[in-house]
């Protein structure tokens, strides 16, 4: 089951495993925590994640649930209602987090914060060997979470992603540095090395110097 | 009041439109995965054979081409211009976004062969069951024919077979064997990055005042001094250092040694993917542990201590970051 909420994350999920999990959901809190961290770790590994997670799922089931019914007059939404309940809590809950999302970018820069990156995230999920989909990758030219107009052309520089031994108080711009210098130098050796040649330098961002 | 009784009976109709778009939404990604499910086991000789084309066509070829390189939202542009005479390569590479830089190269010698063009051409032998080199660690898939630059291409898939390694979607000159785009793909499916030639001129005469420098503060790349191997097995390192964990089919491809930076370097190659291994004296700056990443390259730094001098060693490489942290942290001096 857990498997089948990870393929729905993912949308890869089959008719089948939809109507199975959408069944189950409703009633099983373990599930819809499994749905939660999913798309937190989906968020995370696509770094759309916003500085200060809000959960408000839980309060708008509630209100929901006291809604009154009208389910009286369509008899046929007795079958649909727990379902729609989920989806549109679902739907409001991810319009939130968007919201708080949008208002926390602004003022932040290059760095992401070391706090909102589950690094472990990326070798907690199972290794799937399948096909990559067909006709087309889908690639995200537009980045919406970050100010496009001022960030078009230029590559950001590094990122650093987390600083495992935070207690060291080397300057953030020393380590930035000598990662570039890292990354050039592999530049160099991967145009050595691939099949792609001098295409490897495309991806240093600043003047190399010698 | 009969205006609220009216937005009270909206509400049925809006929740309704909501989950028929829901619905829609759904059928629609059911659809695209039932489409995408539908390649079977297959044989892997003529992608393999593209494949070999492609590392011939890239070092033996003379052309002259503008490229986009895309990753997260942001697009560079520039323009490459490789000339092969005398069995050496030339290439020039000059920004055309940005600031402008140029990188050069002149003189590689094209018939000297590394580990990774071995491996890629099939001539090192990984396992002993394997079939084709690639085989134990990536599945190849020739998936159509597309355009790229104005030219017909054919795009092969290469999917890895672990968790350890990237794949790739890569689309080959159906006349040349060129390699036009390529885009790195992660695990999950995410796209990493994109190299794609949007203009590209084959076999055209290269004037050698391309390839030389406008800039003065241009870069020149490295010529290779690793080993041209002759035979048929990997190259091994005998050096100062030592790499606990490597993942399944990488092998060395080259190693360097820098006195006046106190540096050792090696490089890693499973044929496609290349990471390198950098030791460095570190007894000033004392780096910490430190992941990060650019693009599809990732880079980890960790210490090793030891009880004389210690050092800061570096993974970077278009790799996942666990496998690069685990090669970073199995790192050992053999003194």
């Amino acid at each position: 089951m857990m498997e089948s909420v990870s393929a729905m994350v993912d949308g890869e999920a089959n008719e089948l495993e939809f109507r199975r999990v959408l069944k189950e959901i409703v009633d099983n809190d373990e599930l819809r925590h499994a749905w939660q961290r999913y798309h937190l770790v989906s968020a995370s590994l696509k770094r759309e994640l916003p500085n200060h997670m809000v959960d408000l799922s839980d309060s708008i089931r509630a209100a929901i649930d006291e809604e009154p019914s009208h389910a009286k007059k369509f008899p046929l939404h007795t079958i649909v209602k727990p379902l729609g309940r989920f989806a549109i809590a679902a739907s409001v809950a991810a319009i939130a987090v968007v919201g708080v999302q949008q208002y926390q970018q602004q003022g932040q820069e290059n760095l992401v914060p070391v706090a909102a990156v589950d690094v472990a995230a990326e070798e907690d999920e199972p290794f799937v060997h399948r096909p990559f989909p067909n006709p087309q990758v889908p690639f995200r030219t537009v980045n919406a979470t970050k100010g496009a107009a001022t960030d078009t052309s230029e590559p950001r520089p590094v990122i650093i992603l987390q600083k495992v031994s935070p207690e060291n108080q080397l300057d953030q711009r020393v380590i930035q540095s000598r990662l570039n210098e890292l990354m050039l130098q592999h530049a160099d050796n991967a145009a050595l090395n691939t099949y792609q040649g001098m295409m490897p330098f495309a991806r240093i961002p600043q003047a190399p110097k010698e | 009041m009969g205006k609220y009784s009216g937005g009270c009976r909206l509400v049925y109709p809006f929740i309704q439109r909501a989950l028929l778009v829901q619905v829609v939404l759904l059928s629609m990604l059911i659809s695209a995965t039932a489409q995408s499910d539908e390649s079977g086991p297959v044989d892997m000789a003529p992608a393999y054979l593209l494949l070999q084309r492609m590392a011939d066509a890239n070092k033996q070829l003379s052309y002259r081409g503008t490229f986009t390189y895309e990753y997260g939202g942001s697009i560079k542009t520039a323009k490459l211009a490789h000339m092969v005479k005398d069995g050496r390569e030339y290439e020039r590479l000059t920004h055309l976004s940005g600031p402008s830089r140029e990188v050069i190269r002149r003189g590689n010698d094209i018939d000297c062969q590394r580990a990774g063009d071995k491996l890629l051409r099939g001539m090192i032998r990984l396992g002993v069951n394997s079939q084709s080199p690639f085989s134990d660690y990536y599945d190849l898939y020739i998936k159509g024919e597309n355009r790229v630059a104005g030219r017909p291409v054919t795009v092969v898939h290469v999917v890895p077979r672990d968790q350890f390694r990237y794949g790739y979607a890569l689309s080959l000159d159906n006349d040349t064997g060129l390699l036009l785009q390529t885009i790195l793909i992660g695990q999950g499916k995410k796209v990493l990055e994109r190299f794609q030639f949007v203009d590209i001129h084959v076999g055209v005469l290269i004037d050698e005042s391309e390839l030389l420098p406008a800039e003065s503060d241009h870069y020149v790349a490295k010529l290779d001094h690793s080993p041209c191997i002759e035979d048929t097995e990997a190259p091994r390192y005998k050096g100062d250092w030592a790499v606990g964990w490597l993942p399944p089919g990488f092998v060395l491809t080259g190693e360097q040694k820098d006195q006046a930076l106190q540096r050792t370097t090696l490089i890693f190659t499973d044929g496609l993917a290349v990471f390198s291994v950098f030791v460095d004296n570190d007894q000033q700056l004392r780096m910490p542990e430190v992941q990060a990443q650019r693009g599809a390259t990732v880079a980890f730094l960790t210490r090793y201590e030891s009880d004389g001098p210690n050092y800061s060693v570096g993974v970077v490489g278009e790799i996942p970051p666990a496998t690069a942290r685990r090669v970073a942290q199995s790192v050992r001096s053999r003194g």
